[in-house]
């Protein structure tokens, strides 16, 4: 509950009101859009869905994180010198990625939904399907974080925008992984390892550079 | 250092080292005083925040020994805990807005109190709407903001870095009273250290004094007796070279000269036309530091 709150504490209003609300309400919104208001589209939008993610996520969190790993970050001296401050940035940091999961996650389930009561088959096998979905999902999480990571090195909003960019790219590369003809559950598997993976790095980097602020090196 | 209501010391520093790009600071002893405001006084790049830094726990590559609290306590949560810091540098992110460091105050400090913070808010009138950024506040505000947090806190000490130079002088004369109220609400176990530039204006809180310059402390000692140590001296110009040699420091002007002297010296000051006075805070500590300086001066 205290790292659910510290993460609070670290968002502004704005950033919940994109981030909580609107973000997710617009990727529904374009679901549905393309699967019952313009026709038979769902597979299509379900692909796109991570994309726009990708890219909100990694814009979005220069409102949160933005230029913490700058070799002349600002040094939040604030939490330095406080007992609890550093356990706090932890929390927080690992809270921003258990929300993207879990946000992501939602997003697409909510659009499967949509498909079941609109009736709308996606995939033939049902096995493969979930597979490609939590592939998505996971593809798109570890591209986000990944390219998170990379946009913390610069406080500004384009600096940012150009990892988004780059976040695009690579999950085009995912996706197009996926639907080359092969083993979704294999890709899923692999997805899931680098999503734990980049999430370790994401954490462990940014505390690094942080504590580093200690050193004059 | 000796005075009869001391009663133990918030830091002692023993061979502390900290080499930093051509700069080192070294101090081989330091007592700050517990129940005291204690100032830290010198020349830019003395190495004050330097020192500050290492207090306060934010500069961890460093040689020697710190404790706190009478020898009792290495830096640890708990002096964390007890210790309230201020600086000058990079102190919160700048997107961050007041409403969200009281949310982190109120989880990593155990004894913050919201209300009195928000209290501190209203009465220094810091402008904390909730959803403007810090970034957005001026660099005296700023301050404010930082001294209201620290003060909404149970602490028994209070390292302050300039916590007067963005401040306007009614701010300032408001800050004297605040570390001075701090310190009675104590009752001789609270205590302050503070850098500071503006020596006059916080000369009327200042119990203790410590010069540094090029990293080392000069002088150090309770205003009361550093005043005794250093003398006032005015005379003729007439008398200004033969003065020279013996004050301490000296200003020459066509009316006649000024210069600190150490009291032992005064002696060697017979037969010239002086007179002599207490020094402020202020005289020493730029006597003290025109002594010491690598500044050249021209007379």
């Amino acid at each position: 509950m205290k790292a659910i709150k510290g993460y609070l504490a670290f968002t502004s209003y704005i950033y919940r009101i994109v981030m909580f609300g609107v973000l997710p309400l617009a990727l529904i919104a374009l679901y549905v859009l393309g699967t019952v208001v313009m026709g038979n589209a769902a597979l299509i939008m379900i692909f796109i869905i991570p994309f726009v993610a990708v890219m909100v996520e990694v814009a979005a969190d220069t409102w949160m994180f933005g230029g913490i790993q700058r070799k002349d970050a600002a040094k939040m001296d604030f939490l330095k010198t406080s007992s609890g401050g550093m356990g706090l940035l932890q929390d927080a940091l690992v809270m921003d990625l258990a929300r993207r999961l879990l946000s992501l996650s939602g997003v697409m389930v909510i659009c499967l939904l949509v498909s079941a009561v609109e009736g709308v088959e996606m995939f033939k096998d049902t096995a493969e399907g979930a597979g490609i979905i939590v592939s998505l999902i996971l593809s798109a999480y570890a591209v986000s974080v990944l390219c998170t990571l990379l946009s913390r090195f610069g406080a500004m909003f384009w600096q940012s925008l150009m990892a988004g960019y780059l976040g695009l790219f690579i999950e085009a590369m995912c996706v197009w992984l996926l639907v080359l003809p092969g083993h979704p559950l294999v890709l899923c598997c692999i997805y899931g390892v680098l999503a734990l993976g980049v999430s370790v790095l994401a954490v462990r980097f940014a505390m690094k550079k942080v504590r580093g602020g200690y050193y004059d090196e | 250092m000796s005075n009869l209501f001391q009663t133990g010391n918030v830091v002692e520093i023993t061979d502390l080292k900290k080499k930093y790009k051509g700069f080192e600071l070294s101090v081989p002893r330091l007592q700050i005083p517990k129940g005291f405001a204690t100032a830290l006084i010198g020349e830019n790049g003395a190495g004050k925040t330097t020192l500050l830094n290492i207090l306060a726990g934010i500069r961890l590559d460093y040689k020697g020994d710190v404790t706190y609290f009478d020898s009792q306590e290495k830096l640890c949560p708990e002096v964390q805990e007890k210790m309230g810091y201020v600086g000058t540098g990079s102190y919160f992110l700048p997107q961050w807005t007041a409403r969200q460091v009281t949310e982190m105050s109120k989880l990593m400090i155990e004894k913050f109190h919201e209300d009195v913070f928000w209290k501190l808010c209203d009465e220094l009138s810091i402008p904390v709407e909730a959803t403007r950024n810090i970034r957005k506040l001026s660099a005296g505000n700023c301050m404010k903001l930082m001294l209201a947090l620290v003060l909404a806190r149970d602490t028994e000490f209070l390292v302050l870095d300039e916590p007067a130079s963005p401040l306007d002088p009614l701010m300032r004369d408001k800050l004297c009273d605040m570390i001075r109220g701090y310190l009675e609400e104590g009752d001789g176990g609270k205590s302050v250290f503070f850098s500071t530039h503006n020596i006059s204006d916080m000369e009327n809180v200042t119990d203790y004094a410590i010069i540094m310059e090029h990293g080392s402390v000069v002088e150090e000692g309770f205003v009361e007796e550093l005043k005794e140590k250093y003398i006032l001296v005015k005379g003729e110009a007439a008398d200004a070279d033969a003065a020279g040699g013996i004050l301490f420091s000296i200003t020459k002007g066509s009316y006649g000269f000024e210069g600190i002297c150490l009291a032992e010296n005064l002696d060697k000051l017979a037969g010239m036309d002086i007179s002599k006075e207490t020094p402020t805070l202020y005289q020493i500590s730029v006597a003290v530091m025109k002594a010491n300086t690598q500044l050249k001066f021209v007379h």
